[in-house]
This record gives C-alpha cells, structure tokens and sequence, in this order.
C-alpha cells in the first residue's frame, strides 16, 4: 500500500515538473546581443517591450507556470471531496516537494501583517501570492482550515511525520494542557501584529515560523530552533500547527464564518470513537472545535463508516432487534395458528 | 548551500546608508543652483569607486533623473553612469518597499556592478543581500529582459523581491541611458 502511494505521489510530482520546464523552455526569448554602441530605436523597442504589462499579457505569459499549482490544487480538493485517505497522502507528499522545496510557496504571517499594514503586492507580478492567499481565505470561509491541513506545506510535513513516526513515541497532551496550548498561537499572532504596527518590522517571521526551512537558508539559530521543534514534532504530533502557527490562528479566527461544517450525528454526544482518532486534538466530547479542525477527514471517515460509527451501529443493532421481534411475532403468530 | 551574508546585514547596511543620507542633503543644499554637474562628498565618492576603480572623477548631475556621471583618462571622457534605483524609479517596489541598489553602467549601457543600498523585504536575506544576486548583473546589457527564471536566477519565494529589484535595475539604466542619447550623446 505505501508502494502505491510512493509512486502515485512521484508520478504527480514528475508530471508537475515535466510540466514546469516544458513552461520554461517554452517562453525562452531570444536574447538580444550585448550592443557595442547603444541606439535609441534599440532602447525604445526594448522600453516598449518590457512596459508594464497588461493583465491579458501576463496571464499568458503565466499559463504554463500556473498549470502545476492549479494541479496540486485539483489533487487537494480531489482527495478532500472523495474523502479517501491514499489520496490525502499523496497531496501531502506533493505539497511537501512541489510547494515546500520547489517553489517555496506557502501564505506566512509576513502576508498577514502586509495585509495589516495595508500594504499588497502588485498584481501583474504576484499572481501566485494572490491565488494562494485567496485560496487559503475562501476555503477556510468555506470549509474549514482546509488550508492548514492540505496544502501548506509544513503542515503536510508534520503530518507525514505523524505518519512515519511510530506511535509508542508519541506524548498526548492532557486535555486540560492542549486547550491552554491552543491559545499560544493566537498569542504569537496578537504579538507578530502589534510589534509590527509599533516597528513595522516584519523580519522577525523567520523565529517564529519554520516556512523558510523550504529555502534551506538559515543561520545557525534559525537552524538551531528548526531542529527543536522538529525533534518535538516526533513526540506532540503536528505541535507546530495546533499550537504555534500565527497564520493557523488567524485562519482559526476566520472559521468561525465556516459555511459547510462536518455533519455530526445525534449519537456523538456520548461517544469518544473521534475525539480519540483526531490527530489535531479538535474534537471534545461529542464537539468539534472548529478552530482547531482542520478538515483532515479522519473522523468524517469514522463516521461514514458503518462497522466503526455507534450511529449506524446502533440502527443496525436496531433493525436486528426489530427484525427479531417481527420473527419471534410472526412465530408466534404461526404457534398460534397451529 | 548559496553564499550569503549573515542576518545582520540588512541592518548594517541600513546604518550605512542612514549615515550618509544627511551628508548628501548637506551637500546637495550647498551646491544646489551653482552648476548642473559638481563635485561629490567623500562617501559617494568611495561608493562609486568601488564600481569604477578605474576613473579620474565623478560629478553629480542633477535633474529630473539624478545620477552621477564617470569620467576616466588624462583628458577626461564620460565612460559611464551611476545611479541609485530608488533615484529613477519612484514607483517600483518589491514585497514591502521600494529596494534601492546602487548601479554602475557604461556609456553603451552595459553593468558594471550593483551594490544593494537599502530595502526592507522579509525574503531578502536570503536573494538580493547575496554575492550571487549581484555578481549576476556584472556584465549584463540593459538591452536584455531582465526576466526572473530567464535572464535572471529565479530564488523560489523571493520572487516577488527579486523581480523588482531586477525591473528597478533594468528600467533606471534604461531611463538614464535614453535621456543620455536623446540630448545627442553618443
């Protein structure tokens, strides 16, 4: 089964980036020759060659190097609709070479304050930035922090991590501990928007998040802390996004607007099944935390399931019962009879 | 690993930069109105050395697009410009801030070098504060494109930053190299 997901996950890797380069060589320009002298009419073709560009231009221009991300981002939506776990990981895999270490994309709290301080990149030259930024904000409007759980790449680290790691390593934080644990991000976040407004400093992002690592250019202190939160991760699974994350938190913030919530059924008041197989510690008692959930699938799969669920359990112990009782009424009609 | 200088950079180059600012005001002040070309304060002079080794002097030409002109030989012949992004290109600015390299060029509009000056991007210590960054440039007609993935090294997740440092570097040369030949230089 890992086989199959290894090379479903390479094959979409490979194909991203066949699609990539045939991008690149395709829009290679011819290179003008160094000029020994320098003519106005060469300067004024090439001024009016690179004059801003229209939106029509770039996007043109942009196609083949936007396919890939849209790509990935059929693959996240394809695995969160079909609900089917081999599909989730190959996203995550993708989302870990493809976004992480290709092309470093991922919305940080740098994007955050920007938006703080009112301050958003061109369009014309930041087209990415924009479809990941609205993706994460509409989908989170939508759905939940489907963002946090499927296409940041960090997250998808973790996650595999979690999935790598063996189980008798990890350390489950009492439930008092994780919910006070919880609020440290939305702390980060409230201090990474107030230092900024009072500094307007917005280079302190590399201490408190890890996104930079897919650069792998740090110094020794940023190293240094990268090291240690991942040598945490491998006991608190997933420790960065549940309880650090500042753009986690502001996405926590925003899922209290979520439209499409995870249905829960009547008998989930009682049971413990998904509180216990919830990797992110987002669901109490019969409640999801919302702000916490970031839309992984594990418990919607419990819950369709129908030889795990206590709710088709239940109607099935029910429908038996009744089942036994028309029997045992139509024998007894039958005993009667005779 | 890429070459890079340390996280201290952006700061030190910002103190550099904030040391000479009120000394060119001064200077500037004192020699506003006397002549279209005149003579630089010690600090400048350094800078531009350091892309002209080679020239006998250098004198500031006000105006619409401010930059400073290099001269070279006994009887002295214009061989080149230099000029501050930020100066020419008032409206470019990459993730957070305008970006402002200092950049020398030659009469034909060939680089000769590029020494970042000031900027205030979150990506940047690890694309424009580096050698490689700048080493790039060297050489490099402002004919060319200037595109990032292209002509220029693309640095995943600075792209933004490096794209206007490029398109600054680019049109600047390209704006001062036009006035240049249309007052009839040549």
């Amino acid at each position: 089964m890992p086989v199959r997901q290894l090379v479903w996950a390479a094959a979409v890797i490979l194909s991203l980036w066949f699609t990539g380069v045939a991008a690149q060589d395709d829009a290679a320009p011819a290179e003008p020759l160094p000029s020994a002298g320098l003519s106005l009419e060469d300067l004024d073709a090439a001024m009016a060659a690179d004059d801003r560009p229209t939106l029509a231009a770039v996007l043109q221009e942009e196609a083949l190097g936007l396919l890939p991300l849209a790509g990935f981002l059929a693959l996240a939506f394809w695995s969160f609709f079909t609900k089917s776990e081999r599909l989730k990981y190959v996203t995550l895999a993708v989302a870990v070479v493809y976004l992480g270490f290709a092309k470093n994309n991922m919305v940080s709290v740098v994007d955050i304050l920007s938006v703080v301080g009112w301050n958003f990149p061109e369009f014309e030259y930041s087209i990415r930035w924009y479809v990941l930024g609205l993706l994460a904000v509409v989908s989170t409007v939508l759905w939940g922090r489907f963002y946090c759980g499927r296409v940041c790449a960090f997250g998808a680290l973790t996650q595999l991590m979690d999935r790598i790691i063996p189980s008798r390593l990890r350390v489950e934080p009492p439930p008092w501990l994780e919910r006070r644990a919880g609020y440290i991000k939305y702390a980060i976040l409230a201090f990474a928007i107030l230092y900024f407004i009072i500094t307007r400093d917005n280079s302190f992002y590399r201490y408190i998040e890890p996104f930079w690592m897919f650069t792998l250019s740090g110094t020794p202190l940023m190293w240094t802390l990268l090291a240690m939160l991942l040598l945490a991760t491998v006991f608190v699974r997933n420790l960065y996004c549940r309880f650090l994350c500042p753009l986690g938190a502001a996405l926590g913030v925003l899922s209290s607007l979520t439209v499409f919530r995870i249905k829960r059924w009547q008998e989930c008041q009682g049971c413990k099944i998904c509180e216990r197989a919830c990797e992110w510690g987002a669901i109490r008692g019969g409640k999801i935390i919302k702000s916490e959930c970031v839309r992984c699938d594990d418990c919607e799969r419990i819950y369709a399931d129908e030889a795990a669920c206590p709710h088709w359990l239940l109607l099935k112990k029910r429908a038996r019962k009744e089942e036994r009782y028309r029997l045992a009424v139509v024998h007894t009609d039958k005993g009667g009879a005779s | 690993m890429k070459t890079q200088t340390g996280w201290w950079s952006a700061s030190r180059i910002r103190l550099r930069f904030k040391g000479f600012l009120p000394l060119a005001a001064l200077i500037s002040v004192a020699i506003a109105g006397t002549s279209a070309l005149s003579p630089l304060d010690a600090d400048t002079e350094a800078e531009l050395r350091g892309l002209f080794p080679e020239a006998a002097s250098f004198a500031a030409n006000k105006g619409q697009l401010p930059h400073f002109r290099v001269y070279q030989g006994e009887e002295p012949t214009l061989v080149g410009f230099a000029y501050y992004t930020t100066d020419i290109e008032k409206l470019e600015r990459g993730y957070k801030a305008p970006i402002n390299f200092l950049v020398g060029m030659t009469v034909v509009g060939e680089i000769v070098g590029i020494r970042l000056i000031e900027h205030d991007e979150p990506y940047g210590y690890f694309s424009i504060e580096t050698d490689d960054f700048s080493a790039q440039f060297e050489g490099k007609s402002i004919l060319d494109r200037f595109r990032v993935g292209r002509d220029i090294d693309a640095i995943s997740s600075a792209t933004i930053t490096i794209a206007s440092a490029a398109r600054g570097i680019r049109n600047s040369g390209r704006r001062i190299a036009r006035q240049f030949l249309a007052e009839g230089g040549s």
